[in-house]
């Protein structure tokens, strides 16, 4: 079974708030699979620091067109994601569901 | 090395987070980080390749900040992080496995913040080219560097830097 990022997150909403802050994963009550991470990070906010891609790191993170494989810079428009409708779910993720 | 880091916590760093400006100046004093460290000190050859950090940059809690963020709340603007000494990072580093064991250490460089700098500022150029993490990401959730397709993915979909993400989720 591959893991499906549209599958995985069948299973959380996502409340994007204004001004932007730390995006929120909640589980959807009903359909709760994963067992919750309880452990609870007070402290890491004060703990970040600079990742600078060296040369030999780029196939890992750009893709050809040299655009990034993921977001580097924090967005103001986290996707929301709100009682996925299972029809949104590929043929594949379906069966993963 | 990445089991050994289990037993530090980020809390044990952390005493800076409630510090005001005021008392930046004296938490410098302190920078070499040996009250982080603990029994797990830096091995020699490492502590030679440290950097001094230059006194007047951390005295400069009053550089103008940059601006363009307002979209991003307060309390993200506003905090600062404790690596913006080298050695404080390279101590944590020097016990906390962040590129993974089977990827060659030279795909990316692990570098110290400035004091103007915050989590949700961007590169302000025309390429990318760093990210930050936080260091929980490595020594508590067990990231490693470079993310795996599924990881990526993720982060694609929900359209937030990995920063953004809160770590309780």
């Amino acid at each position: 079974m591959q893991p499906s990022p549209h599958a995985f997150l069948y299973f959380y909403d996502t409340r994007p708030r204004q001004p932007t802050t730390w995006l929120s994963l909640g589980s959807r009550p009903s359909i709760s699979k994963l067992d919750a991470f309880t452990q609870s990070f007070k402290h890491f906010k004060d703990g970040f620091f600079k990742v600078v891609v060296k040369e030999a790191g780029k196939p890992y993170f750009y893709n050809d067109d040299r655009s990034t494989k993921f977001p580097f810079s924090w967005t103001d428009n986290p996707w929301q994601y709100k009682d996925m409708k299972s029809e949104k779910l590929s043929v594949e993720d379906k069966e993963v569901v | 090395m990445s089991s050994t880091s289990d037993s530090m916590s980020l809390s044990t760093s952390s005493s800076g987070s409630g510090r005001s400006r005021k008392d930046i100046g004296r938490q410098s004093d302190e920078g070499s980080g040996s009250p982080v460290v603990g029994t797990r000190r830096i091995p020699m050859e490492t502590i030679t390749e440290v950097r001094e950090d230059p006194p007047e940059e951390i005295a400069k809690s009053s550089w103008p900040v940059k601006t363009g963020y307002e979209w991003v709340a307060a309390d993200v603007r506003n905090q600062s992080s404790l690596f913006r000494w080298s050695r404080l990072l390279n101590s944590w580093l020097n016990c906390t496995l962040v590129v993974g064991r089977d990827v060659s250490r030279d795909i990316v460089s692990l570098e110290r913040v400035s004091t103007v700098e915050c989590v949700c500022h961007g590169q302000e150029g025309l390429t990318d080219k760093f990210f930050y993490m936080y260091m929980c990401h490595f020594s508590q959730l067990h990231v490693r560097l470079p993310f795996d397709d599924f990881t990526m993915g993720v982060l694609r979909l929900l359209n937030v830097a990995p920063t953004q993400l809160h770590l309780n989720s």
